[in-house]
């Protein structure tokens, strides 16, 4: 038996039980008509109260929302266009100093309309140091959690830059992502007490940095799980030390553009979990050393050079983008070889990416001999020397459930192999066919065949999976040059192939 | 578990060592409407549904969300976000909250300042001249938003 009470209702039997959870008198506002209950998932109603639900009041419904959520809402917007809401109503004057989020984006914040005319009629001529500073003053001491300074146009002014950082150290910052040009010849010196700073969770550099003065211990940000550096050559050398100092690092990204050439490094993390480079390099010789034996998710790209990867037991997946300057390197056929001996390397993994640019350099290699990836359940391959690399990578993936193809339209391609080589490959070459059957036989579940263009050799190769894969759930392919009637044709065409599975769906978009 | 509120509830019950052989359990929920609860467990489903079926893919994962948030979005009514906003608060669902968060926002994003009083239903109760000295104080907030 149940009992409706103000705005909820109750099991009558488990009321002492209940206590804790004793109503809250509802808004007298807005009377529910019907209230819910989660019953176990299910909503289950009880009986409908008398008095019947009012219409509420347009009028300032939104703004009825405590100050907490109207400031939850503010910081989704940068901070110049949450200072545009203090004129909306008394109420709203202030409610802007209390985001804890500051956003401060030059280019935003400076680009005016140009006309002198509309200059003169404004009283203050504020540039992007008085802005910024202005907003600090209204502020005062209230706690900033995320920090952003994006100062990449203009006279960038280190002092002031220094002023706003330690403010924000002094607020107990969580978030910090500062942007300078990283053509200035000017580096930023960070403060010693950021590098103390106890409450700093993540923390984005772009530009020229540079410390001051030494940290005082050896430990380096006590709480920082989350760095992402991107550096040009007028950094300095000590902050690609950062990774090893912080005790919990869990997400690191490295992005250097130029340095100097034979650079060594090492990363030594025993709790990074994520690891994103981008090694471009200036095409120069390096050689990096990783060990971060709690490694789930490693992403290269740009130049390939000497990385060594120590105790990848708990790698899961990989993304691999090759990203050189073909004019400055003199060995393109051993690249390629370089980069099937890194994805080698790579052989416990569960899921690979590999981007267009990959796919061309492995294609192209004069000698390449990858080992088994036994526990590979997830492959990607994009590009057009995709169909190339796809039947030597089959042939190393006998545990292979998802494979996604797309075949990307490029403008340059260098690849003289033609479009029908390999797909013979795939179907009649007799040692590969054999090792291809039983991979596809027993476990490839899924396949996504993106940029579909209903040519002869894919149309082969897809009956060909069809055919062969005993336990094919879904067969998903999606075009974007066909236009309705094309795809109509090859839908019908794909419809009328012999499938081994009989609970094989095939998707077209 | 996404709505933490119903979770804590359960961890709550498991401690007092109720028997959970009951088939009914109902759980209070007095603050949190109907209409808006429909919607949450819809979105709460949805989520859950998207995330298993592209275990491995986080891109498609991200994209099939946008998707259906966007056509979400489509259906809601802007006063209906309050009664959102409030109930994602009080089940403790944080990416409901920001996500209905994070549409107002767009919604309001550099719309002219009466675009934005109505949308919030409010009125401005400045005493004379002072909205004046405000607009000439952060004029530079001003650059960019719609004219009245």
């Amino acid at each position: 038996m149940y009992f409706p009470t103000s705005g909820g209702f109750l099991e009558k039997k488990r009321l002492s039980h209940f206590r804790r959870f004793q109503l809250i008198e509802s808004e007298p506002t807005t009377p529910p008509s019907k209230a819910y209950c989660l019953n176990k998932g299910r909503m289950v109603c009880s009986a409908e109260s008398t008095s019947k639900r009012q219409k509420p009041e347009e009028a300032d419904r939104i703004s009825n929302l405590p100050k907490s959520l109207l400031c939850r809402i503010l910081s989704f917007l940068t901070t110049k266009e949450a200072v545009v809401t203090s004129i909306l109503s008394s109420r709203w004057k202030t409610l802007w100093t209390l985001v804890p989020k500051l956003d401060f984006d030059y280019y935003e914040l400076t680009t005016t309309s140009s006309s002198a005319e509309v200059q003169s009629h404004k009283r203050y001529n504020f540039n992007f140091a008085h802005i910024v500073s202005r907003v600090w003053a209204l502020r005062g001491a209230s706690h900033v959690q995320k920090f952003r300074l994006h100062w990449d146009h203009g006279v960038y002014d280190p002092v002031h830059m220094d002023t706003w950082v330690r403010a924000t150290i002094a607020r107990g910052v969580e978030d910090i992502d500062l942007h300078i040009d990283p053509n200035s010849n000017r580096s930023f010196y960070l403060p010693c007490s950021l590098f103390n700073c106890k409450t700093l969770i993540a923390l984005k550099l772009s530009g020229n940095f540079e410390y001051d003065t030494p940290p005082s211990s050896s430990i380096v940000f006590p709480s920082l799980k989350i760095l992402h550096l991107e550096f040009n050559f007028n950094s300095c050398d000590y902050l690609f030390t950062l990774p090893t100092l912080c005790p919990v690092l869990q997400d690191l990204s490295v992005k250097v553009h130029c340095w100097y050439a034979d650079w060594h490094c090492k990363f030594i993390s025993p709790t990074l979990k994520r690891l994103h480079l981008y090694m471009k390099f200036d095409e120069l010789p390096y050689k990096l050393e990783i060990k971060a034996p709690a490694l789930e998710y490693l992403n290269f790209g740009g130049h390939l050079d000497s990385i060594l990867l120590e105790d990848l037991s708990n790698l899961v997946e990989v993304v691999i983008d090759i990203d050189v300057d073909l004019t400055k390197i003199d060995y393109y056929e051993h690249y390629g070889s370089r980069a099937w001996d890194f994805i080698g390397e790579l052989c416990d993994i569960k899921s690979l990416h590999l981007s267009a640019n990959t796919t061309e350099f492995l294609c192209n290699a004069s000698e390449f001999d990858p080992p088994v990836f036994h526990n590979l359940s997830f492959l990607k391959v994009k590009g057009p020397c995709m169909l190339h690399v796809l039947p030597h990578l089959l042939q190393v993936t006998p545990n292979l459930a998802v494979l996604v193809v797309e075949k990307e339209e490029r403008n340059f391609f260098s690849c003289e192999k033609g479009e029908s080589f390999t797909c013979d490959m795939i179907l009649y070459e007799e040692p590969l066919q054999q090792v291809v059957r039983k991979c596809l036989s027993s476990c490839l579940t899924t396949l996504h065949y993106e940029g579909f263009e209903g040519l002869k050799n894919e149309l082969k190769l897809v009956k060909h999976f069809l055919k062969r894969a005993k336990v094919l759930k879904t067969m998903k392919i999606s075009s974007y040059n066909l236009n309705s009637e094309e795809k109509l044709c090859v839908l019908k065409e794909l419809l009328l192939f012999p499938r081994h599975s009989r609970s094989c769906q095939i998707v077209f978009s | 578990m996404k709505f933490c509120a119903v979770k804590q509830y359960f961890d709550d019950e498991n401690n007092n060592n109720i028997t959970s052989g009951a088939s009914t359990t109902m759980i209070p929920l007095p603050n949190v409407e109907s209409h808006p609860l429909a919607i949450l467990i819809t979105y709460c489903k949805k989520h859950l549904k998207i995330k298993a079926n592209n275990a491995d893919n986080k891109k498609e994962t991200e994209k099939e969300m946008e998707q259906y948030e966007q056509e979400l979005l489509k259906k809601v009514m802007p006063q209906e976000l309050t009664e959102l906003i409030l109930a994602a608060n009080y089940l403790n669902f944080k990416e409901a909250l920001d996500f209905f968060c994070r549409a107002v926002a767009s919604a309001i994003q550099n719309k002219s300042i009466e675009f934005v009083r109505k949308f919030f239903g409010l009125e401005s109760d400045f005493e004379l001249g002072e909205e004046e000295k405000l607009r000439e104080e952060f004029a530079w907030s001003f650059e960019g938003v719609d004219e009245d």
